[in-house]
């Protein structure tokens, strides 16, 4: 199975670095985000240190629900969709691949986005950078794992693009909640232990998510 | 002979309408059925339930005599399927999309079987070539180059016809009949009745949701056949 996921996964790669296009617009959003937030907001360091988590993760997920909008398009295409549940492939692979795609680039634009931040918000927030592309990490996972099944869920509908975040974002809250405790805690110094319950709360989240999205993903793909 | 393909009571709404109400009918190997009926009948429905794309409400499709529900995956190694869309990804070379989708039906040798069948199916000179730039003629002689690679057992077909010319037509016909000859099996949904009439040895009708069969070795003549089936779907 981890093979075939792996060949999804391997496919999918190959199409978006041909054209690039959901990569750079998802990042130039994030960018243009940045850049508004940067203006609007005072510019003293106290009121950026408090703001920081929540403009980061906002950043992130305006940012990364663009890329899960467009994670199925590919598959639309000439019916690819049909092609690859009448192929061996099981649905848990193509859940993993696709979700698997979306993690590696939703992290490949965290790596460029916390430096893009730490410039215009928290200079300091560059000495965290491998803790917080670890955050990153986890709370991507609950995030793509949900945001892959309802993805699917929402491909044929016409307004998806209204309905992916509708469904998406109350279900995401506990995990963003963690996820700006736990910056914060970074930012403070304190580091990502001092918070460990709502990082076991992360991880919690992160599990069910997976697991319920990757049983239920068979019966999304057969409505 | 031992039954190849049979489905049982299959049943299928869409809201309050009941589409299908409970078909049945088996296939043996080497067999070749021609289901037929009007727009919105249901035939492409019926299809997807059998190769596994749409659940139905009642009945099961067995596959060699075991339920496909039990082994999935292997059902869907042994079939090939041809509809009006082509099934490539537009972004990726004739070659890319070819060792994609055979690689994922488990077939071996890729490296000397994808250009043989590019080969065959006259599509080597754009074995490089983005399938976006591929005309429908095209996209289809690269289905029939897939299905070589993959060597399915059962075909499915669904209007495969559609936006052929006639050149392309001769060329698929050869390849279903070879295809057959070899011991494949078929089942093509399709309104241009003459094009498969020739391969067919089951017709099947599907009208208000049942099975009306006509007996093609008891007929004459592909004329008395059409009228048959202009009396039944009228």
């Amino acid at each position: 199975m981890m093979r075939q996921a792996a060949r999804l996964l391997a496919k999918d790669i190959k199409l978006d670095l041909r054209s690039l296009e959901n990569f750079l617009s998802m990042l130039f959003f994030a960018v243009v985000i940045l850049l508004l937030f940067a203006f609007a907001l005072p510019l003293d360091d106290e009121s950026h240190e408090l703001m920081a988590p929540g403009l980061f993760w906002v950043t992130f997920l305006l940012s990364g629900i663009l890329n899960l909008n467009k994670l199925f398009q590919v598959e639309k295409e000439n019916a690819c969709m049909d092609a690859l549940l009448l192929s061996p492939l099981s649905r848990g692979s193509i859940f993993l691949g696709k979700m698997a795609e979306n993690m590696i680039f939703i992290l490949a634009m965290q790596v460029l986005l916390i430096p893009l931040f730490s410039l215009f918000f928290f200079e300091a927030l560059m000495s965290h950078f491998f803790p917080l592309l670890g955050l990153s990490f986890v709370v991507c996972l609950g995030f793509s794992s949900l945001g892959t099944l309802l993805g699917g869920l929402t491909t044929d509908v016409r307004f998806k693009e209204i309905l992916l975040p509708l469904l998406l974002f109350p279900l995401l809250v506990p995990l963003l909640l963690a996820a700006v405790i736990l910056l914060q805690s970074l930012i403070s110094g304190a580091g990502l232990a001092a918070e460990a319950d709502w990082l076991k709360l992360l991880v919690g989240f992160d599990l069910i998510y997976l697991v319920v999205s990757y049983l239920v993903f068979e019966f999304v793909m057969e409505l | 002979m031992s039954e190849f393909l049979r489905i049982e009571g299959v049943e299928k709404s869409f809201g309050y309408r009941k589409l299908l109400k409970g078909l049945d009918f088996s296939l043996h190997q080497g067999e070749a059925l021609m289901l037929l009926g009007r727009n919105g009948e249901g035939k492409s429905t019926l299809l997807k339930i059998i190769t596994g794309l749409m659940r139905p409400e009642q009945g099961k499709v067995f596959f060699k005599g075991q339920a496909v529900q039990e082994d999935p995956e292997g059902f869907r190694a042994a079939m090939g399927v041809i509809s009006h869309q082509i099934h490539f990804y537009n972004e990726l070379t004739a070659t890319e999309n070819l060792h994609f989708f055979c690689a994922l039906k488990g077939a071996e040798d890729l490296k000397e079987k994808i250009p043989q069948a590019l080969l065959a199916v006259g599509l080597s000179p754009f074995a490089n070539t983005r399938v976006g730039t591929f005309s429908s003629g095209m996209g289809k002689r690269l289905n029939i180059a897939r299905l070589m690679v993959a060597e399915p057992e059962i075909l499915f077909l669904d209007e495969p016809y559609t936006g052929l010319d006639f050149d392309s037509i001769e060329f698929f016909n050869d390849y279903l009949f070879s295809f057959k000859e070899a011991g494949g099996t078929l089942i093509m949904v399709t309104h241009q009745i003459d094009l498969f009439y020739p391969l067919s040895d089951q017709i099947l009708i599907l009208r208000q949701g049942r099975f009306q069969r006509i007996d093609k070795h008891a007929k004459h003549s592909y004329e008395e056949l059409l009228i048959q089936y202009q009396e039944i779907s009228a």
